[in-house]
């Protein structure tokens, strides 16, 4: 076994999957930074789980390679959880036990020390340790995970879903404490379809789709390309189609209807001769509102998956 | 790890004391069954347990506490442990949505599954020789005595038929999600070859007569193992045990 190095954060190639006749994942690559937080998006099925499950060998791939701080995955990857904490996506906890008894639980394997920093992890999120996990509501269950995760000293911590169900105070929290522990050199692969969380929180963004990524950048390339979207909202349905019919002459690369809107991609950097375009088009329907340049990537999720992102 | 310890001895704790419950009334109502003994043959309906009786007769207390302790409450609250302690192991985390959990933390499979087996086993067979101590100190309030030793290896006998009963439900675990299909498989299984020792002409198929009457009281008399009997019953959990192994390797949450 290869010494686990903080440098190295986690390199994965053509990483494959099947289920039966189901190819969960298809040859995937990924990399994930030290001292980043790398955010891997995709709608439920998308595959997300089953690669980070690949990752740390809870499910042995079909193929490829991964690389955990420096540690090859091999056999039912326990040297590489010895250097990397995971955290489920499947909340499911043992409701018997109090969250102390839990924490212990969900840290055995570890250093001695780590259940005192999960302790105190779990003492600032303000979780009551000696009540029954069974008494804790999804968003604390999810807490005392996420404390779990967050304790052990090391370099790679891979986290599915670690914000879901948490309220918009306690999800800034911990977004605040992967920050933090991102500045301190760890790498942290990151899943959830809560794109206000991935948009604060990561350099490096994957959408990922049926098992296959469809796009990777970094959060800035990703913006740019949100940034290069035009918004056009009407007063119904009628009046946007009326709109899209004459709107063929618009000097888009792309365009699609969401809705009462019509989402325009327009070429170059610049949008003033999509703006002008638009407004001489002869005989369309007035608009109600239009936005550009500052669109969400809501609109890119939106824009790649052709669904709502949460 | 604590909380598989104090679940296993809990576990240990309480089937000890329903075996010791019905052991002791088991104890002391011997003179009152030695003397009926001869009506209690004559009535019995079938031939399987008039051969018993007749065992019994033969024996003395020793064939009578055999056949109350291990035959009748190890062997039958046995099955239903060994199905009990065995079917949750694996397929019960599956089902309650915790196996990702057990999975994630940074210990290996066969450690996992080998401190699982070992837990319960424990909580299967320690049972079966805590109350077997406490035959001898038993025996001894009806007036009668019985040796420790050969009494210890009946108890060895019996928990090597009841871990390979448990191994294979063990095994059916590592492979189903559903814990309640693997004890209902595991108790049907049991009831089965119960009922196929009990009839005359099927008898000699059925598991059961590898832990009835006549082969502990020949283990007694001997103060020896019979190969031919533990052997398989030993590979069986082996190999049970080693399947067990392969199928954990490859389980998916």
């Amino acid at each position: 076994m290869v010494a686990p190095t903080t440098a190295a954060g986690i390199v994965a190639r053509g990483v494959t999957r099947r289920f039966g006749s189901k190819l969960a994942l298809e040859p995937v690559d990924l990399d994930a930074r030290p001292g980043e937080i790398t955010g891997l998006l995709g709608p439920n099925g998308s595959g997300k789980s089953t690669l980070m499950r690949c990752l740390v060998g809870i499910t042995r791939a079909d193929g490829g390679e991964v690389s955990v701080a420096g540690v090859t995955l091999a056999g039912d990857g326990l040297a590489v959880r010895k250097v990397c904490a995971y955290a489920p996506g499947e909340l499911s906890l043992f409701g018997e036990l109090r969250a102390d008894e839990h924490l212990a639980w969900l840290v055995r394997g570890r250093p001695r020390d780590t259940l005192e920093r999960a302790r105190s992890i779990a003492r600032e999120l303000e979780l009551p340790l000696a009540a029954r996990v069974r008494t804790f509501s999804h968003g604390m269950k999810r807490q005392l995970l996420f404390a779990a995760t967050m304790a052990p000293r090391v370099p790679v911590r891979i986290l599915d879903e670690a914000s879901e169900g948490l309220d918009p105070h306690k999800r800034g929290a911990l977004v605040a404490v992967l920050e933090r522990d991102a500045r301190a050199g760890t790498t942290i692969l990151l899943s959830s379809h809560h794109l206000g969380e991935v948009d604060r929180a990561c350099k490096e963004l994957v959408f990922l789709h049926r098992g296959k990524v469809i796009y990777r950048g970094s959060s800035v390339d990703v913006r740019a390309r949100a940034s290069h979207r035009v918004r056009v909202l009407f007063q119904d349905d009628a009046e946007r189609a009326r709109f899209e019919a004459r709107a063929q002459s618009l000097p888009a690369s792309r365009r699609h209807a969401l809705g009462s809107a019509l989402i325009f991609e327009y070429e170059g950097d610049d949008p003033r001769p999509f703006l002008a375009a638009l407004a001489t088009l002869p005989d369309a329907p007035a608009p109600r509102a239009l936005d550009y340049g500052e669109l969400s990537l809501e609109e890119l999720y939106r824009d790649l998956y052709g669904v709502e992102a949460c | 790890m604590r909380r598989e310890l104090r679940l296993t001895l809990g576990a240990t704790l309480a089937i000890s004391l329903v075996i010791e419950i019905l052991l002791v009334p088991a104890i002391l109502f011997w003179p009152r069954f030695e003397d009926k003994l001869e009506v209690l043959s004559s009535l019995a309906p079938i031939q399987v347990l008039k051969d018993q009786l007749s065992y019994i007769e033969q024996t003395g207390v020793a064939g009578y506490v055999l056949a109350q302790h291990f035959f009748k409450v190890c062997s039958s609250l046995g099955v239903l442990a060994a199905a009990l302690l065995a079917a949750p192991a694996v397929a019960g985390h599956a089902m309650r949505g915790t196996l990702e959990l057990v999975l994630a933390r940074p210990i290996s499979r066969p450690r996992m599954l080998l401190e699982r087996w070992l837990l319960g086993a424990f909580a299967l067979c320690a049972p079966v020789f805590l109350t077997t101590l406490t035959i001898p100190p038993l025996v001894e309030r009806v007036g009668e005595s019985l040796d420790q030793v050969p009494l210890a290896l009946c108890a060895l006998h019996q928990t090597l038929f009841l871990l390979a009963i448990y191994s294979l439900g063990f095994l059916g675990s590592c492979l189903s999600r559903n814990p309640w299909l693997v004890a209902g498989a595991v108790l049907f299984g049991g009831l089965l070859q119960f009922a196929l020792y009990m009839v005359e002409t099927a008898t000699q198929w059925s598991l059961f007569r590898l832990s009835d009457v006549p082969t502990y009281i020949d283990v007694y008399q001997r103060g020896a193992l019979d190969p031919k009997l533990w052997i398989p019953m030993a590979a069986t959990s082996l190999i049970s045990l080693g399947l067990s192994l392969v199928a954990f390797a490859r389980r998916v949450p």
